[in-house]
């Protein structure tokens, strides 16, 4: 009879010891978790930039040089960014994943523009995306917008704008 | 004539096999197994167990055969209610399904840990490792940083070329 007590025993003794890792375990995922979300920069860029220049060197061994340098002179430029041009990639990872591509398909198209055009986009996006949406809904109406840009101008300023507007 | 295999008669063909049938009938059954070839190959293989059986030698019976096989009857019968019994019957149990219960005792000791453990964290040598999707992802990610920059540069000399 000694045997089953005995296990029943070693059973509870199990379950009392493993609850206070459980508990660390599941604060330390609801921390996570609460990180991710208000995490506002890609995560991975973010792992990659709390490394020393020494683990980051160790982390990006495994890639070929001429990959690794490009990609090290890119996160450096992403170091030196400003905060409007972090406020930018902020909102852009703050959409939804579906929107987020449709940026990525505008700016394809905005690629393909002239320079002299996409300076010009670029800096009716800047105008009107800080905008109220009541205001920039009557400035997409206007004959003002609508007799500066042509269609497929028109359409881009407005998805650009809509997705990187201050007030949605 | 219908065919016996459809009208299920097949022992009308087993007749016709063994030559049972009149003289009328069997004519019948050769005009039918002329154009049935079910009939004719159900007639072939019928044939060919007969023929197996004829050929066949069984073993010579020994004399003392049946004394043999009710001993051996008796035998079996007496071991599996002998198993029965030890399994049912509480005060002969105990001392046999001691090892078993050692045994389930274990295998719980093993569940519960396995159940019950922690996940260690992942592995990462010198904590700095990244997988190779891990830096396909770092790479898309700043495709999309240098996309938003160059969307929004003020300047020319703003966009930095990441």
């Amino acid at each position: 009879m000694k045997l089953p007590i005995l296990l029943i025993a070693s059973l509870i003794s199990l379950n009392l010891m493993a609850q206070p890792a459980k508990k660390a375990a599941n604060a330390a995922a609801r921390k996570e978790a609460k990180k991710t979300a208000n995490q506002k920069v890609p995560p991975i860029l973010e792992k990659l930039r709390g490394m020393s220049p020494d683990e980051r060197q160790k982390a990006l061994k495994t890639l070929p040089p001429a990959r690794r340098q490009k990609l090290e002179a890119r996160l450096e430029a992403y170091d030196r960014m400003n905060v409007r041009q972090r406020k930018n990639v902020e909102r852009f990872q703050q959409l939804p994943p579906a929107q987020q591509q449709q940026v990525r398909k505008v700016y394809q198209r905005f690629n393909q523009l002239p320079d002299d055009r996409k300076a010009t986009l670029r800096q009716e996006v800047g105008k009107i995306a800080p905008m109220g949406e009541e205001a920039r809904k009557n400035y997409f109406n206007s004959e003002e917008f609508r007799g500066k840009y042509n269609d497929q101008e028109q359409q881009m300023i407005h998805q650009l704008a809509d997705s990187f507007a201050s007030e949605k | 004539m219908s065919c016996p295999i459809y009208d299920e008669s097949p022992d009308l063909l087993m007749d016709f096999a063994a030559g049972k049938l009149d003289w009328e009938s069997k004519q019948r059954m050769d005009v039918h197994l002329s154009k049935c070839a079910i009939c004719h190959e159900a007639l072939a293989a019928q044939a060919m167990v007969w023929k197996a059986l004829d050929e066949w030698d069984a073993a010579p019976v020994s004399m003392d055969f049946d004394a043999k096989l009710y001993a051996r009857i008796e035998t079996q019968h007496a071991t599996v209610w002998g198993n029965l019994k030890s399994l049912l019957l509480p005060a002969t149990t105990w001392f046999r399904w001691q090892p078993a219960i050692g045994m389930a005792g274990v295998g719980a000791l093993f569940l519960a840990v396995f159940l019950l453990r922690t996940p260690a964290p992942a592995d990462h040598g010198d904590g700095v490792r990244m997988e190779s999707h891990e830096i396909e992802q770092a790479e898309l990610a700043l495709d999309d940083v240098e996309m938003v920059d160059k969307l929004f540069a003020e300047s020319k000399g703003e966009a930095q070329s990441l």
